[in-house]
């Protein structure tokens, strides 16, 4: 493996720890931090074991994390617009490191690259959150168009899943 | 080229999908901003999913290369929209990418080209290593979309190969063929002929040219006297190479010296004007007639550096020198004479009156030392039969010389040489 692609798995494996770490785990929000936790060790096996979708797998898991953690009467910790910095930055490192694995890629680029979108993203998500601020979605209707969307995300990242792996 | 979709894409939609259906799930905004703002990401980066069309062209490859040498290739790129940066991925066999010219070297082999508009020059210069036919490089481009969402990437294989040959040894000395063709050349023949080294004088008949007339000698003798000319001619050299290798022995370096030799003595032999032919003994046995000019010279040398070390077919063997090597050519065995197979083909050859040499390929460096006295009692047999093999084929008239490892290719040339002038000289 190159030196960018063992610096870049590094990189992101670490920030995703320190994001499943940095999560409360009072009042039951332990288990947005198992389900990061269990999105970490994926990540970190498709990192060593050459497994793209685990990038995937990853990003689902922090998003739940994050799902679970705000619906419980607890301080989102970090703040969202952090939640959202990271993850980019994880995404893109581990990225960096797949592609690295097969050709050269610059590291200044894999880095600039990585902190613009992080930030963009991050950006977006803290002007998106003083806009919303207040606003609930509740009601039966709402919760099950919610659970249908997530039973087809899901058959999705299975399919992806497969398909990477084949 | 071809779009590829980076992990990055799938993670970002998968990921901005989960966002939403899970706020909708726990009835908070917190997943929906997230996987909103990784949607509008991945959107924004879909955006740039135009596949340029991209054309690349590998040029002035020179052929034969030397090892060690260095040499300017030429890239031409093209595509229909401005591109960059683009990462050019030479896929030489053993060859480094020295230096480049209209773009940035990393690593061995890859150029950065940061931009291009619409065409682009790349020059590089490469240095082989090591000797071998090797297919001609492809050449693989790759580029990223907006926001590297997706790869594009351009794989431009060329077709034939470029020939390597080992670095070149120089050799002084040569062996001069017994015989010679009947083609001119700079050997003297012993035969008589229109020539300028003189060889005899003999009593003028009718017929003769009055301008070989030895006037001093035929007023001398009161009678008419001519004198004979031996002709310059060239002479047919064939060499035998033998690549044959046992599975699990460590003597491939054998093979690699005897080729390093062979490529000395063809270049040797043909600024001469000899006429060269070309058996190898490996796993496919294969032969080239003797024959002069560039055409074949090329072919001879892509024929020896194709030699694949392996088990020789001893049938195949024997009709393959058989149909090369025939008189006049002298013949020059390259051989470990670890295959005792090899010592009955040079005495069928000689006897034959086939004039052959052999130079033995040291084969000491590559055996361990033995590790009890059983092994060392072993070794010291098997060297006494490798001397009983050599004295029974000096006996038959075929010089033979070790050559040893770190010495000069001219030691053995040199060596066989003697021997060869005393030989003639006993046999007047």
């Amino acid at each position: 493996m190159a030196t960018t692609a063992r610096l870049s798995a590094a990189a992101s494996s670490i920030l995703a720890v320190a994001l499943v770490l940095s999560v409360p785990t009072a009042k039951g929000s332990g288990l947005g931090a198992l389900v990061g936790g269990i999105g970490v060790l994926l990540l970190v096996a498709g990192l060593f074991n050459g497994v793209s979708a685990s990038i995937t797998v990853a990003t689902v898991a922090f998003v739940v994390q994050v799902g679970i953690v705000s619906a419980l009467p607890v301080t989102l910790s970090p703040p969202l617009w952090a939640h959202a910095l990271l993850i980019v930055l994880i995404v893109e490192f581990a990225t960096a490191s797949f592609t690295a694995r097969n050709r050269y890629v610059d590291p200044v680029l894999v880095v600039v690259r990585a902190v613009g979108a992080a930030v963009v993203v991050s950006g977006t998500v803290q002007v998106m959150a003083l806009i919303l601020e207040g606003s609930e979605m509740r009601g039966v209707l709402v919760r099950a168009a919610g659970v249908a969307a997530l039973i087809v995300v899901v058959g999705w990242v299975t399919l992806s899943w497969r398909r990477s792996s084949a | 080229m071809t779009a590829i979709p980076t992990p990055r894409l799938r993670a970002y939609v998968t990921g901005g999908l989960v966002g939403l259906g899970v706020a909708l799930a726990v009835g908070d905004p917190g997943p929906a901003l997230i996987g909103s703002a990784l949607l509008a990401l991945a959107v924004v980066g879909l955006t740039g999913r135009i596949t340029p069309t991209m054309s690349a062209r590998l040029d002035q490859i020179p052929s034969p290369m030397v090892e060690g040498g260095e040499y300017r290739m030429g890239l031409h790129l093209e595509s229909d929209q401005p591109l960059g940066p683009l990462y050019v991925e030479f896929g030489i066999e053993e060859m480094d990418v020295v230096s480049t010219e209209g773009g940035r070297l990393v690593g061995a082999s890859t150029v950065v080209v940061a931009s291009i508009e619409r065409a682009a020059d790349v020059a590089i210069r490469v240095s082989p290593k090591g000797w071998g036919r090797r297919d001609q490089s492809s050449v693989t481009i790759y580029a990223d979309s907006l926001l590297g969402m997706f790869e594009f990437r351009h794989v431009r294989s060329e077709s034939g190969h470029v020939v390597v040959l080992p670095e070149e040894s120089f050799l002084r000395r040569l062996l001069s063929p017994l015989e010679t063709n009947l083609h001119v050349g700079e050997l003297v023949s012993n035969k008589r002929g229109s020539g300028s080294e003189f060889a005899d004088l003999r009593p003028y008949q009718h017929g003769d040219d009055p301008r070989s007339i030895n006037w001093r000698v035929s007023s001398r003798a009161r009678s008419l006297w001519v004198n004979e000319r031996h002709p310059e001619r060239n002479g047919d050299v064939v060499l035998l190479v033998d690549a044959q290798m046992e599975s699990g022995t460590n003597t491939d370096f054998v093979v690699d010296r005897s080729v390093r030799m062979a490529a000395a003595l063809l270049r040797a032999h043909a600024r001469h004007r000899h006429r060269l032919g070309l058996v190898t003994l490996d796993g496919s046995c294969r032969w080239i007639y003797p024959g002069m000019g560039e055409s074949h010279r090329r072919r001879t040398l892509e024929q020896l550096m194709s030699v694949a070390p392996g088990k020789v077919i001893w049938d195949a063997a024997e009709k393959a020198v058989a149909r090369a090597a025939k008189r006049p050519a002298m013949v020059i065995a390259l051989t470990s004479l670890l295959d005792p197979n090899l010592g009955g083909l040079m005495h069928s050859m000689r006897r034959s009156g086939i004039d052959v040499t052999v130079i033995e390929m040291d084969v000491d460096p590559a055996l361990p030392p033995p590790a009890d006295q059983a092994r060392s009692l072993g070794r010291r047999v098997w060297i006494m039969e490798r001397e009983r093999l050599r004295d029974r084929l000096a006996s038959e008239g075929i010089p033979i010389t070790v050559w040893r490892s770190g010495e000069p290719a001219d030691v053995p040339i040199a060596r066989l040489e003697q021997w060869r002038t005393s030989w003639r000289r006993r046999l007047g």
